[in-house]
């Protein structure tokens, strides 16, 4: 039971992502407040959200910090 | 409190500026993490922010600018002694807590999922994060004073157009939000996954709340209630934006 989490990180906190040892992190390469890409680019912002929820998914019974490769 | 008129305000060397950009009176939550490096480094990361400024000027392309000023922030956020940098403020925790850890019972296209922001998103008539007497360039400068706030959680419904919604949150640059508020609330795009069946269900509400507050406080009484809230609304997993 329970509610399964994920969060999207910035790079710049993935260290905070590895120590608190969250359950499913997904790291991007953008600035702080642009955590899903670009104004505008939804395209971005889906492939995002979609390797976010892949992690919801398919991530085990650790905690799991995964990097997007874009930036 | 009203920002004095650039010719009332003091000379500055440069780590009184870019002390001045973390909350101060030149405040800009887009480059205040400037503020966490030595004179030395400073010196040396604004000098090569100023030479990919002028090749994007020359070359029109401005994705090595974009991408010096990510890796700038990078490494003005890392933790000591690597960074090699004064510390840079971090979230403090009497000891680590061990997160719990929970699975998806079923696939996701047949799950309640619910987007949870720490991005003080709020809807356009609801009270802002900060005081209603302050102006938000006020309640940037009084940034210390929110960790010793009680956290307050919004419901947003699931059907609200991004252009009902605003951005409150005093401790990142809104520019981006503004523009286009999925960059860290991406309801829009969930309705959507929604639709396609990518997911099973969009909880039928978000929920927002602002991140810098009192911590202990939000991790002994709020979070725990709240997650109490979202199981009562069958909340079966939740996107948890931003880290």
């Amino acid at each position: 039971m329970g509610i399964a989490t994920v969060c999207i990180y910035i790079e710049a906190f993935r260290h905070r992502a590895v120590t608190l040892q969250v359950p499913r992190a997904l790291v991007t390469r953008f600035p702080m407040g642009r955590n899903l890409g670009a104004p505008g680019n939804a395209a971005q912002h889906l492939r995002v959200l979609r390797a976010a929820l892949g992690l919801l998914e398919h991530a085990g019974e650790v905690s799991t910090v995964v990097d997007f490769p874009e930036a | 409190m009203t920002t004095p008129a650039p010719e009332e305000m003091p000379a500055l060397g440069l780590q009184a500026f870019a002390d001045s950009l973390y909350h101060g009176e030149r405040a800009d939550n887009y480059f205040k993490f400037l503020h966490n490096f030595p004179e030395s480094v400073l010196a040396e990361v604004l000098q090569g922010l100023l030479r990919k400024v002028g090749d994007a000027i020359d070359t029109g392309d401005t994705a090595a600018l974009a991408c010096f000023v990510q890796q700038a922030q990078v490494r003005a956020y890392l933790p000591p002694p690597e960074s090699g940098q004064r510390p840079a403020q971090m979230l403090h925790l009497a000891e680590p807590v061990p997160l719990p850890q929970a699975m998806l019972s079923k696939p996701l296209s047949q799950s309640r999922v619910a987007l949870f922001t720490t991005g003080a998103v709020a809807l356009k008539d609801q009270e802002p994060f900060y005081p209603a007497e302050w102006s938000y360039e006020e309640a940037v400068r009084q940034a210390r004073t929110f960790s010793q706030r009680d956290p307050t959680l919004k419901l947003i419904p699931k059907a609200t157009p991004n252009d009902q919604l605003r951005v409150d949150h005093i401790a990142y640059d809104l520019r981006a939000a503004e523009r286009d508020i999925n960059v860290i609330f991406p309801l829009e795009h969930l309705r959507a996954l929604e639709v396609a069946g990518e997911i099973g269900e969009l909880a039928p509400n978000a929920y927002s709340f602002h991140g810098l507050t009192n911590v202990p406080r939000l991790r002994d009484v709020y979070a725990p209630a709240w997650a109490s809230q979202l199981l009562q609304e069958g909340v079966e997993a939740a996107v948890l934006t931003p880290g």
